[in-house]
């Protein structure tokens, strides 16, 4: 075997091994809790008075950084501006003409107008993305202790539940009865409510920090420093008329994370609001230069009863379908940049959790690389949205017609045909 | 590969999940809509039909563009 004789190739099988064994002893990194929710860091941060509560989540947390850094990126990157770029300038001025040959490319001389869009689309996901690779997102925060984790639960299967459950909360103490009764409120059935906080624990890995300090970081941690939350339960859990009272080992906190930080496109908010105001503008383009009633005609199309009872009901089914898919743009728009994020989060704890120290790298790049393609896919997919809705409708129709002409056949990429003509 | 060909490759890569949400919201609405109007499974059907007619016509309208620069290019040669 040729494999073993090669000096190289064996230091890398060494090496894994190695950090395997490390990993699966010393260095065990405990299953994160994953959830799809973006985690909230408190209801009360920002009071809005009568009008609710803001639930201030970690990716708007984060969102605002990623807001802030490009702020102050701006902001050095203009301060000292030279006819001859230097330095930030020039990285920065390199990205944005990178941007402006990739819209004009797509839409043409004419589609500069989409530019500001498409690349605020494009730097704000990307900022976002890359960001939260950097050490610190999704691994420091603050607990959120068992107790608190059972109250979210059952404060969930309050509002559910038939009959409702009223909650009393206390301080390392919670009351569940199932009305205002005095009566029922000593005979609530602990068995009922037990078996709620055991499946609202049970499934999950709570962590076990010291108690020191108000920070805390994901514990890197022995096998010592987690325990799932049946154990939890079991031990430190005591029932007693309806009563139930939380406790902690000595000197310690058992709970979950709460991350400061998580990448804001891992929140579906974040995403379903690029989304909308991808799409708000594409309509707003596309209604400003057609006029309302001709772009109207794309979705809601009786032009074709004219030739025709036939042709008529086929156009007027295209036009449905045109809004159809324009509903789907939205959704598959949110959908895509969540999901590519979300999974990227969700590989890189498990590959942390299987393989800590030598597989990560690998994925930390193709991580870069994802949130690259995805923040290009999303302003790419914008700006060809905006092309095609500033393009008449008829443009479209009578493909057969049109062979002969390349580009008003290939309204979507006039640029590209041109150049394309122009080469050959 | 030049910057033609990879603006080609970004408009493939989002075309996946423009077929599944068509598709998806296509059923959604029709099963809303059932729900409201209590006609289950007819109009859950019809939406269904809706949504795959959808995204086939909106995956035709992105790659159409392509396929005919590609077959213009034959023609050429």
């Amino acid at each position: 075997m040729g494999l073993f004789r090669r000096p190289k190739i064996l230091l890398a099988i060494g090496l894994v091994i190695v950090s395997l064994v490390i990993s699966h002893t010393i260095l065990r990194f405990p299953f994160p809790f994953i959830s799809i929710k973006p985690e909230n860091l408190g209801k009360e941060l920002i009071p809005l008075g009568p009008i609710g509560d803001f639930n201030l989540t970690n990716t708007i947390f984060s969102s605002w950084v990623a807001i802030a850094v490009i702020f102050i990126l701006a902001y050095f990157t203009t301060r000292k501006l030279g006819l001859v770029p230097r330095g930030l300038q020039n990285f920065v001025e390199a990205v944005l003409s990178w941007l402006l040959g990739l819209v004009d490319s797509i839409a043409g001389p004419k589609g500069r107008r989409f530019f500001p869009l498409v690349a605020t689309i494009f730097i704000f996901v990307l900022v976002n993305n890359w960001m939260s690779l950097l050490p610190g997102f999704a691994t420091v925060g603050k607990i959120e202790s068992a107790e608190e984790v059972v109250h979210h639960v059952i404060e969930e299967k309050a509002e559910e539940a038939e009959p409702h459950l009223t909650l009393v909360e206390a301080e390392h103490e919670l009351e569940v009865f199932l009305e205002w009764n005095e009566s029922e409120r000593t005979e609530a059935p602990t068995e009922h409510v037990g078996k709620q906080i055991y499946t609202a624990l049970e499934d999950r890995e709570l962590h076990i920090w010291d108690e020191v300090g108000t920070f805390r970081v994901m514990p890197f941690a022995m096998h010592e420093q987690s325990m799932t939350g049946a154990e939890y339960a079991d031990e430190y859990i005591h029932f007693e008329d309806g009563h139930i009272e939380f406790s902690e080992p000595e000197g310690q906190d058992v709970g979950l994370l709460i991350p400061f930080f998580r990448n804001a496109n891992t929140g579906l908010n974040t995403t379903l609001a690029i989304a909308l105001i991808a799409m708000f503008f594409v309509e707003f383009w596309g209604i400003r230069s057609l006029g309302l009633f001709r772009y109207a005609g794309k979705f809601l199309n009786f032009s074709g009863f004219r030739k025709g009872i036939t042709t008529g009901f086929i156009d007027f089914f295209v036009g449905i379908l045109e809004g159809i898919s324009e509903i789907a743009r939205v959704i598959s728009f949110t959908f895509r940049l969540f999901g590519n994020m979300f999974a990227g989060e969700i590989l890189l704890f498990v590959m942390m959790f299987l393989i800590p120290l030598a597989l990560v790298v690998p994925f930390y790049g193709l991580e870069l690389f994802v949130g690259f393609i995805q923040a290009t896919i999303f302003a790419v997919l914008t700006l060809m949205f905006a092309a095609i809705a500033v393009t008449a409708h008829d443009d479209h129709g009578d493909h057969s017609e049109q062979t002969g002409e390349a580009a008003p056949a290939n309204p979507e990429t006039p640029a590209v045909e041109e150049a394309r003509e122009g080469t050959q | 590969m030049d910057r033609r060909q990879w603006l080609d490759i970004f408009r493939l890569l989002g075309l996946g999940w423009y077929v599944v949400t068509a598709i998806g919201v296509g059923v959604a609405a029709g099963i809303f809509i059932d729900r409201w109007a209590d006609t289950t499974p007819i109009l859950t059907l019809v939406g269904l039909a809706l949504g795959i007619l959808a995204a086939f016509w909106g995956m035709l309208r992105m790659v159409s563009p392509l396929l005919k620069r590609d077959t213009d290019r034959k023609e050429d040669r």
